[in-house]
């Protein structure tokens, strides 16, 4: 009777949740392989820092065996949840999303440090007082998801046409989805770490063992905390690289055209490919746009981790033919938004079709 | 069983149940981790027994009477113990009197 109640099933709701999240998370990952490739990689650092953490197993520290630190926890990552719902976490919409996810992933691993991974243990790992504590925070997170996932079905059931397409524009993106799977997860483990009273601390509790498994996930989760930070600084430090060419191009009606080409690529890693592809013609008295110099064309290629606004998008002919074109553009980190950089891209091109500038 | 906010378990009532662990721990010299290893427990919930947050199952609690070789009405009790030393100087008084 006890080994069947200690063997552990092979199928669990745990198991198969994870393994859904991961489908889910593999399919956007790879959609965004190679269009973010630096942030794929940093999210892969991200789940193997997790894994080498989860490996370690220590007692909770000072600071987290205290109620009143955990419940600071629970309420930060519930507002990170709350965010990330809002948001429009997916590969096409790479801005500050990926910070929320990260910073959930982070705030997961402290929980389950302050639980000890009580909540999702097998009971031959937990004695009776976590089992019972476990068991009571797995009811609770069931009271609280239970409602509010019947509480999303029944609004879709019963509202209209409007309402739905209200519901679809405030959650869009995989941010709402991934909320759900996430809390569904990690929901019992934020109610016990709320519900746990203050630990024991002090010269009776073991301490964390010395070992290299400890030291290794120590410097990754400093690693994983101090790269979006130093390559956001990166962003404003590191001079921008920008490769061009121009070309003749084929004309309409003998008119003198070239092709012109820039990329401009700001910060390491995090940043952003702001390009410029035109052709402009002349006539021989005036310069004058053939394609890829409007307002519709000033946007940037690739961003990771930043946001790109357009700060000056103007085209103008002066009295000589000279044709004028600025493209300024601000690159914005995600992570720390007050460190930015402006990338400007001229294009000037003399009324007998001279190229007097560029980029 | 009825359980507290905090998941352990109380009895049907909700009185507190008092009990000397931490006392007799110390007499023999033992550590909560010592004590949490010869009953199969994690040293906190030894912690949680003694602070009165959590009450033992009536398993837990017979497996740390054999500990401490004592009957279980010395250990855990309804009522709050009074010191031992009270009940130690005390009881000859006591008996003097009964013979006066």
């Amino acid at each position: 009777m006890t080994n069947m109640i200690d063997r552990i099933p092979t199928v669990t709701i745990q198991r198969v949740t994870a393994a859904l999240v991961i489908l889910i998370v593999g399919f956007w990952l790879l959609s965004g392989l190679f269009l973010f490739a630096f942030t794929t990689l940093y999210l892969v650092f991200i789940v193997v820092t997790i894994l080498v953490v989860r490996s370690v197993p220590v007692q909770p520290g000072q600071w987290l065996a205290r109620r009143a630190v955990r419940r600071g926890l629970v309420s930060a990552i519930a507002l990170g949840s709350i965010l990330l719902a809002l948001s429009h976490a997916g590969p096409n919409d790479a801005g500050g999303e990926p910070f929320i996810l990260m910073a959930l992933a982070l705030g997961f691993v402290f929980l389950g440090r302050a639980t000890q991974r009580i909540a999702s243990a097998p009971d031959r790992q937990v004695d009776e007082r976590q089992e019972a504590l476990r068991n009571r925070a797995h009811r609770l997170a069931y009271g609280i998801f239970a409602p509010l996932a019947a509480g999303i079905v029944l609004v879709t059931y019963v509202a209209g046409a409007a309402s739905r397409a209200w519901l679809a524009s405030a959650f869009q993106g995989s941010g709402t989805l991934l909320t759900f799977f996430l809390l569904l997860v990690f929901l019992p483990a934020m109610v016990l770490a709320w519900l746990e009273p203050d630990r024991l601390v002090g010269t009776d509790s073991p301490q964390l063992a010395a070992s290299r498994r400890a030291s290794l996930a120590i410097t990754m989760v400093a690693l994983a905390l101090v790269t979006p930070i130093a390559l956001s600084v990166a962003l404003v430090l590191v001079p921008i690289r920008t490769t061009s060419f121009f070309r003749p191009e084929q004309g309409q009606t003998g008119a003198k055209c070239t092709y012109f080409d820039a990329r401009a690529q700001v910060g390491l890693g995090f940043g952003a490919v702001v390009p410029l592809s035109a052709v402009a013609c002349s006539d021989g008295r005036t310069a004058s746009e053939d394609w890829g110099l409007n307002n519709s064309d000033c946007h940037p290629n690739r961003t990771e981790m930043t946001t790109v606004d357009t700060v000056e998008c103007t085209r103008t002919t002066d009295a000589s033919g000279t044709l004028h074109f600025t493209y300024r553009a601000r690159v914005r980190s995600a992570v720390l938004p007050f460190l930015a950089r402006d990338v400007v891209m001229t294009l000037v091109m003399a009324g007998d079709g001279h190229v007097v500038r560029f980029p | 069983m009825a359980t507290k906010s905090d998941g352990s378990p109380r009895s049907a009532d909700g009185a507190k149940l008092h009990n000397r662990i931490a006392v007799l721990r110390a007499e023999r010299g033992l550590s909560r981790q010592q004590l949490a290893e010869a009953v199969g427990v994690n040293f906190q919930t030894i912690g949680y027994i003694e602070r009165g947050e959590y009450n033992p199952s009536l398993d837990l609690a017979f497996r740390l009477t054999e500990v401490f070789g004592l009957p279980v009405e010395a250990i855990f009790s309804r009522q709050p113990f009074r010191p031992l030393s009270e009940e130690v100087y005390r009881r000859p008084k006591a008996v003097e009197g009964g013979h006066a």
